[in-house]
């Protein structure tokens, strides 16, 4: 049984909005900002970068885009646009770095009652185990919540993984941390 | 490569369970990694700065806290470019702040830019200037190109 899902993807409202800063409204290229940067935000972190390294990623991409924006030829692939040369560049950057790992971020829940309540509204637990993903599944969770549509296809593109069956299907990463959550008797559903 | 393993469930349609993961997992990407406060004003500061072509001034490493947001407001700060230097002092006077700069150069217009609009001033011999009664908030600076040709700068914006 599928659910239904909004009708306006990520992608739509950032093609729509660099659509209209393109035809002269300079105004919307801040409303693609706020719409897109989150999820660029998120492509940065899952790459292990710091979040001061990740926010000079993110702001040298939208740089480029400005730079280049007459000849992207089709608006409808900003949004890929910017999560590839995210990525590309955040994976780049982690390459050059001296650090081997990123910082362990996430606090294992125990059964505590209290701390049940303390997951509801942190998400620490879920955390974890998103953490625990390869870069690639945490980039593309982590951008697809944003989304909110599961809009796969093309982010899943966008951030070079091969697309699944046609339609809207749970998808590799999803099956994995679900498989993760699963085996972990302090999470619950 | 480790994503060519196939996973169980992957080929499963996507229930209404999976939609409520990504909400649980939207709420916890905001609690436990945020952007960092001011991250988005940042970015569109630097693309209006591109529109106007102007040069970014730095600030030295030292300085850098303040101008990431960090909670200890600046009293010195020296931002530097290609071109041109300008070192401020800021300073509270009850209620207000009072800004001491010095330039690299004499007869520039320097505008300090804030809420309450674009107040600017012109550089003595010695390259300095002054501005009293700044009201608190985010505040950066247009240094304007003392010859024909050169690139306006702005600075970061700093707190005060």
């Amino acid at each position: 049984m599928t659910a239904t899902v909004p009708s306006t993807s990520l992608a739509d409202a950032a093609a729509a909005a660099f659509r209209d800063h393109l035809a002269g409204r300079p105004e919307r290229m801040g409303d693609l900002v706020d719409l897109v940067t989150p999820a660029l935000w998120a492509v940065a972190r899952s790459a292990g970068l710091s979040p001061a390294e990740a926010e000079d990623t993110v702001q040298n991409a939208w740089l480029k885009l400005v730079q280049s924006s007459a000849s992207i030829r089709d608006p409808q692939t900003v949004l890929a646009w910017l999560l590839t040369t995210v990525r590309r560049d955040a994976w780049r950057a982690r390459r050059q770095q001296r650090a081997t790992a990123p910082e362990p971020e996430f606090l294992v829940a125990t059964d505590d009652p209290e701390n049940e309540a303390v997951e509801r509204d942190t998400g620490r637990t879920l955390w974890g185990h998103v953490q625990r993903l390869s870069p690639r599944c945490q980039a593309l969770l982590r951008v697809v919540a944003h989304a909110q549509t599961p809009d796969y296809a093309g982010i899943s593109a966008a951030l070079g993984m091969p697309v699944g069956s046609i339609g809207p299907t749970r998808g590799r990463c999803l099956a994995a941390l679900r498989t993760s959550l699963a085996a972990d008797p302090s999470w619950s559903w | 490569m480790p994503e060519t393993i196939p996973v169980p469930g992957a080929d499963a349609p996507l229930t209404d369970d999976d939609l409520l993961l990504l909400t649980r997992l939207q709420a916890a990407q905001e609690a436990n990694d945020p952007m960092p406060e001011g991250m988005l004003e940042r970015i569109h500061f630097r693309i209006a700065l591109q529109a106007m072509e102007a040069e970014l001034a730095t600030i030295a490493d030292q300085d850098l806290a303040f101008a990431r947001g960090g909670s200890t407001k600046a009293d010195t700060i020296t931002f530097t470019s290609s071109t041109i230097s300008l070192t401020v002092m800021i300073a509270e006077e009850d209620t207000v702040v009072r800004i001491d700069g010095w330039v690299t150069g004499g007869g520039l217009q320097i505008d300090l830019v804030g809420d309450f609009g674009t107040w600017p001033r012109t550089s003595d011999a010695t390259g300095r200037m002054v501005w009293t009664d700044v009201p608190h908030g985010s505040i950066h600076f247009l240094i304007h190109p003392g010859r024909a040709g050169a690139r306006l700068v702005a600075t970061p914006v700093v707190e005060v």
